[in-house]
C-alpha cells in the first residue's frame, strides 16, 4: 500500500487539490477554485454590437471620468457582460440593474467621505447600452437603459 | 495499484529538490500573494448594499457568510497570516489559515459577476503547503527552535530531522501544469476548428475592450493580412497549452522550453490584447530550483 505515514499527507494532497481540477477540466464544470475555462465555451464570429457602460454626470451633464477600482468588483468589461446576461437571463432584470446603481452610489458617497473631491458633484449615475460607431457616424451612439438621481 | 504506486513514487516523491526550494518558494510564493493583494485586488466592498451578491459554489454550499462590516478587518487579518507564512512565524497555522480566508476572500468576488481564473492557482497552491511540512528552515519558527536547544547536541538533531518536503513543489508544478493543459483541452474541445478561423482573431482584437496600444493595434491588423500566420501562432499557442503537462514529466531541455513559451504566450496575451496575467506569476515561482541557482550564484 501507498499508505505508510510519510505519503499520506501528499495523498491527501492530491486528492483534495489535483483530482478536482482533473474532474472540473474533463467535465467542464466551472467551480472556484477548481474551474475550467468557459470563455472558450464558444468562438465569436461576429463583432459585439453593443456594450453597457457606467456614467457619472455631473449637474451640467457631463460625464465625470473615474479609475478601474470604482468599478470593483467588477471592471469595464465583466460589468457590461453582467449586464449582457441579465438581459438573457433574470426576469427582473431592471431591478438587478438598479441595484447596481445603488451600489455605486453607496460608493461613490464612502469615497466623497474619504474627501475624494472630484466626484462631489455627480448628480446622476446612468448605464448606458453603447454602439459602436459606424464610419458615416462621428459618435458613438447610446441609450440610457437604467438611471439613478443622487 | 503497483502502477500507481510506482508513478506516485516516480513522479511526487523522488526528485531532485531539497528542502531549501521549497522554503524558498514559499518565502517568495507568499510574498508575491502580499505583493498583488496590496497593489491590486483590495476588495473595497460595500457590505450594507448586497442586492447584486448572489453566493457561488462552495461559498453557497458551505452557506458561507455573507460579506458584512468585519469584511475589512478579516482582510487584514489574511494579510498578517500572509506575512507570517512568508516569514515562517507559527508556520503552520499561519498557512493553514492564510489558506481558509484566502479561500473564502479571492472567491467572494465571483458572487458579484468576477469571474476570474488568475487567483485559482494561488488558492490551490496555498493548500497544497498546508498539507507540507514547510517552515522548518529559514524561518523564524526553526531559529527560535534553535535558539532555545539547550544543548549543541539538541542544535545538531533539529537540523538532522528536517525532513524533504519537496512532493509539495511537485503538487504545485502539477496544478500549474493542469491549469494550462485545462484551457488548451477547453479550446480544443469547445471551439474545434473555428478557433483557427481570421474573422474570429479580428472580432478578438476588435472587442478586447482594455487594448490600450494604438502601435501594436496597427502591426495587428497589418499582421491579420497574412492569412496562415496567426492560424500558425495560434496552433503553436493550443500545442504549449496542451504540452504543459509534458512539463511535469519531463525533465530538461524541453522542461524549460515549455514553461518558457507559456511565460511568453502570456506576455504576448497582455501586449496584443490587454489580458494581464501577473496574478498567475506566482505558479513560476515552484519550478526553479533555488538552491543550485544560488550554489552557482555563489
Amino acid at each position: 500500500m501507498l499508505t505508510n505515514l510519510s505519503q499520506i499527507r501528499p495523498l491527501l494532497a492530491f486528492a483534495l487539490f489535483i483530482l478536482p481540477s482533473i474532474f472540473c477540466g474533463v467535465t467542464k464544470k466551472e467551480m472556484w477554485p477548481f474551474s475550467n475555462y468557459p470563455m472558450y465555451s464558444s468562438t465569436r464570429k461576429e463583432q459585439k454590437k453593443f456594450h453597457y457602460e457606467l456614467v457619472l454626470r455631473n449637474a451640467s451633464d457631463q460625464s465625470v471620468q473615474y479609475d478601474a477600482f470604482f468599478l470593483w468588483p467588477l471592471d469595464k468589461a465583466r460589468l457590461s457582460t453582467r449586464l449582457s446576461n441579465l438581459n438573457k437571463n433574470s426576469e427582473n432584470k431592471k431591478n438587478k440593474m438598479q441595484a447596481y446603481l445603488v451600489y455605486y452610489a453607496a460608493k461613490l458617497k464612502q469615497l466623497n467621505q474619504a474627501e475624494k473631491s472630484e466626484f462631489n458633484n455627480i448628480v446622476k449615475l446612468q448605464f448606458l447600452k453603447v454602439f459602436p460607431k459606424e464610419a458615416s457616424d462621428s459618435d458613438e451612439t447610446y441609450e440610457i437603459v437604467a438611471e439613478m438621481n443622487l | 495499484m503497483k502502477t500507481i504506486r510506482f508513478l506516485f513514487k516516480k513522479y511526487l516523491l523522488e526528485n531532485k529538490y531539497t528542502q531549501y526550494d521549497v522554503e524558498i518558494s514559499r518565502i517568495l510564493f507568499y510574498a508575491s500573494i502580499l505583493y498583488f493583494y496590496l497593489t491590486e485586488y483590495q476588495t473595497h466592498y460595500i457590505p450594507e448594499v448586497l442586492g447584486i451578491y448572489e453566493p457561488q459554489f462552495f461559498h453557497k454550499w458551505l452557506n458561507l457568510p455573507l460579506p458584512g462590516p468585519w469584511i475589512t478587518n478579516l482582510e487584514t487579518f489574511w494579510l498578517i497570516t500572509l506575512v507570517f507564512s512568508c516569514l515562517g512565524f507559527l508556520t503552520n497555522i499561519s498557512k493553514a489559515l492564510s489558506f481558509t480566508i484566502g479561500f473564502y476572500l479571492l472567491g467572494l468576488s465571483w458572487g458579484f459577476g468576477r469571474v476570474t481564473h488568475v487567483y485559482n492557482l494561488s488558492v490551490i497552491c496555498m493548500g497544497i503547503l498546508c498539507f507540507s511540512n514547510c517552515g522548518q528552515l529559514l524561518s523564524i519558527d526553526s531559529f527560535l527552535k534553535k535558539l532555545f536547544a539547550k544543548s549543541l547536541v539538541q542544535k545538531n538533531i533539529l537540523l538532522r530531522v528536517v525532513k524533504n518536503e519537496s512532493w509539495a513543489l511537485r503538487l504545485c508544478q502539477l496544478s500549474w501544469s493542469l491549469v494550462f493543459f485545462n484551457a488548451g483541452l477547453s479550446k480544443v474541445l469547445n471551439g474545434g476548428l473555428n478557433i483557427f478561423d481570421p474573422i474570429f482573431l479580428k472580432n478578438m482584437l476588435y472587442n478586447a475592450e482594455n487594448f490600450q496600444n494604438p502601435l501594436l493595434f496597427d502591426l495587428m491588423e497589418k499582421t491579420l493580412n497574412y492569412p496562415y500566420l496567426w492560424p500558425c501562432i495560434l496552433a503553436f499557442t493550443i500545442i504549449i497549452e496542451l504540452g504543459a503537462i509534458v512539463a511535469f514529466f519531463q525533465e530538461g531541455r524541453l522542461k524549460w522550453f515549455i514553461i518558457g513559451s507559456v511565460a511568453l504566450m502570456q506576455i504576448s496575451a497582455f501586449m496584443f490584447f490587454g489580458i494581464n496575467f501577473r496574478k498567475m506569476a506566482s505558479g513560476y515561482l515552484f519550478w526553479l530550483p533555488w538552491s543550485i541557482l544560488i550554489k552557482k550564484h555563489k
